[in-house]
């Protein structure tokens, strides 16, 4: 199996940082292979998110590491953290993370103007076909006027549209009725599949977790055995 | 190459009103200080260049100022009469190259009337024609300044002049019909050409006129001849004479000799430099508060922005999330607080000199200078500073973005 995708959190222990230390998240190690589907399950506020965020670079672990073919993510400077994830990870927020004064193809596209100044045809072809795969039929609205339904497909359609390595989808389809909910996931499963792309999906909807190829439970910060996952 | 824009205008977008407020708190500023700065020198030009023709001014002693106000600025006031005399003297001096006696007091239709000498009316002989007709050249006849709403062959009959008429000018006026010289009747014959000052808006007539009309005889021993040499036995008095010398050492001269026996003589640049250093003054104390108040504005428009920030910084935070450098997210925040800097600096700047010209105009109607205002890079100055300071605070949100919590960020903690 080759090493692109391959992310690993060894002893990943994060406290919150105030007069009351916390600990938010203790794994002892975690070891996702090259286009693995993960899913991660657990009641609010048992790590879900923080561990996203820590595996996307967000947040940097009290202590620990995260292995990205055996470079330490978390060792990173902001910058070279910054670029690493641009050019390897998408995330899907829980709540969409859009911009809503630009339209659907603008959020969509979004990272590439961080090194382009405008899109080509080809692009925009290629941004339709994305956005039509998850029933997005008009790119040029703005984000504002669409429902919760889809902008969370917007959020889904601008991560994998990049065609990142790691996928990193806060309840995805926590906004969607069940079609639109199994659309999504089809088009990330495709997508992970098609591209050897790590999939790390948090959810508590059963009938996407039963998707994963395996699925991780937290509670309160730590794997719900107790044990390391690999 | 990469694109910020697209985030300013997503950021302009969601801020509209505080935006909006921004350009406007900066343009304010901006214009106050362009105004005034504008004003002053428009107002310094303007009466330098009304006093041009009036190298040194003789009058019996009282009010240096008021001598200035009202010979050179034609502000109404009553002047001390000196002896007709000197009109003798100074005709047969040799240090005195033209000289020209004014008499004030008379009115027709609010346009003050002006006693001179045919000399004065042609401005040392600058003119060699008036604009309009021709210049008079006797007793019944009369030049209008070039602003004054007559027709050429216009009779008109003066009034004395009374303060308490508040007519506008060539607006007729009952208290002045109650008032007038009936048995003097004057043509207008000629227009004289602009000279940017209070005379556009007077009736110039001969001297002799004046004299006449008032009962004091014409200054001469021959009748119906107008201007130098007045060789009456008894010359009639006067309140202002303008004296053009041929140097200037015979222009301090000529000055020293006049300053006693009751007379006062004076340089009207002696009246304006301590105008000016009043305005200068009041000019620096301007600055003061200018300056001040665009600290307290920039300090505000600061606040305004670091405060704008705080509403998106969880936009900022989802462009580092998706990859953007440091170098992206914040040149989105440096463009967005300076465009709004810049934005109104320029709308200040318009703003200013829209300003400027209404003053202008007013300050124009009320005093009859011309306060021709030009553009001048010194004006933009505060602007350029505001705009230099603001590129630097601007740097602020930038900063911020960078220091982002992207994890609570996001989160919207």
């Amino acid at each position: 199996m080759g090493l692109s995708g391959q992310i690993t959190a060894l002893r990943l222990d994060v406290t919150q940082p105030d007069a009351s230390p916390l600990r938010i998240l203790d794994l002892p190690h975690l070891a996702l292979d090259a286009g693995e589907v993960i899913g991660i399950s657990g009641p609010s506020g048992s790590g879900k998110t923080s561990l996203l965020h820590c595996l996307a670079g967000l947040m940097r672990p009290t202590s620990g590491a995260i292995l990205w073919n055996e470079r330490d993510i978390a060792a990173l400077p902001t910058d070279a953290c910054d670029l690493w994830r641009r050019e390897h990870v998408a995330l899907v927020f829980q709540d969409f993370q859009l911009i809503p004064e630009l339209s659907v193809m603008e959020n969509m596209a979004l990272p590439q103007f961080f090194s382009q100044w405008r899109l080509t045809d080809t692009q925009k072809d290629s941004l339709h076909k994305q956005g039509l795969q998850l029933g997005l039929n008009n790119l040029h609205q703005r984000a504002s006027s669409l429902s919760r339904g889809e902008q969370q497909r917007v959020a889904v359609a601008r991560s994998l549209w990049h065609q990142p390595d790691l996928i990193l989808a806060d309840e995805p389809t926590a906004s969607l009725d069940r079609v639109h909910a199994d659309k999504v996931m089809q088009a990330l499963l495709e997508h992970a599949r098609q591209h050897r792309t790590t999939l790390i999906v948090a959810s508590h909807d059963p009938a996407v977790l039963g998707l994963m190829d395996r699925v991780i439970g937290l509670e309160n910060g730590r794997t719900a055995t107790g044990q390391a996952v690999s | 190459m990469m694109n910020p824009l697209i985030m300013v205008k997503a950021d302009y977008r969601a801020m509209r009103g505080s935006a909006w407020a921004v350009v406007l708190l900066v343009a304010f500023a901006v214009a106050i200080g362009v105004a005034l700065s504008a004003q002053e020198k428009a107002l310094r030009t303007g009466t330098t260049r009304a006093a041009a023709d009036f190298d040194l001014v003789i009058g019996a002693a009282g009010s240096a100022t008021q001598l200035v106000m009202t010979t050179v600025y034609l502000q109404p006031e009553a002047l001390p009469l000196m002896p007709g005399e000197i009109l003798k003297s100074l005709g047969t001096d040799p240090r005195v190259k033209a000289f020209a006696p004014i008499a004030f007091g008379d009115v027709v239709r609010g346009y003050p009337v002006i006693g001179t000498t045919p000399d004065f009316v042609t401005r040392w002989g600058r003119y060699d024609a008036p604009m309009q007709g021709r210049f008079f050249s006797g007793e019944n006849e009369a030049v209008i300044g070039h602003d004054v709403a007559m027709q050429l062959g216009e009779e008109i009959i003066p009034a004395h002049g009374l303060g308490s008429d508040n007519s506008a000018k060539g607006a007729p006026s009952a208290l002045e019909a109650s008032h007038r010289h009936e048995t003097t009747r004057l043509r207008v014959v000629g227009r004289l050409p602009a000279t940017g000052s209070p005379w556009d808006k007077a009736i110039l007539v001969p001297i002799e006129s004046v004299w006449e009309t008032h009962g004091f005889g014409n200054g001469h021993r021959q009748d119906g001849r107008i201007g130098a040499p007045f060789d009456a036995e008894t010359v009639p008095p006067l309140p202002a004479i303008v004296v053009k010398p041929h140097r200037i050492a015979d222009a301090y001269a000529l000055r020293s000799d006049h300053r006693k026996n009751g007379l006062m003589a004076l340089f009207p640049a002696e009246i304006l430099v301590s105008l000016y250093r009043n305005l200068g003054d009041v000019r620096d104390a301007m600055l003061v508060a200018s300056i001040l108040n665009g600290v307290l504005i920039l300090g505000a428009v600061i606040l305004l922005i670091v405060a704008l920030f705080s509403l998106r910084r969880r936009s900022y935070a989802l462009l580092r999330a998706l990859g953007a450098s440091a170098l992206y997210s914040g040149a989105v925040a440096w463009l967005g607080a300076f465009g709004l800097i810049a934005v109104g600096c320029l709308a200040g700047l318009a703003l200013g000199w829209v300003l400027t010209a209404a003053l202008s105009l007013w300050l124009s109607t009320q005093t009859g200078l011309d306060l021709h205002l030009s553009p001048d890079w010194t004006q933009t100055l505060p602007a350029l500073l505001l705009l230099l300071a603001g590129s630097l605070f601007a740097g602020l949100p930038a900063v911020m973005a960078y220091r982002l919590s992207l994890h609570e960020a996001l989160r919207g903690e």
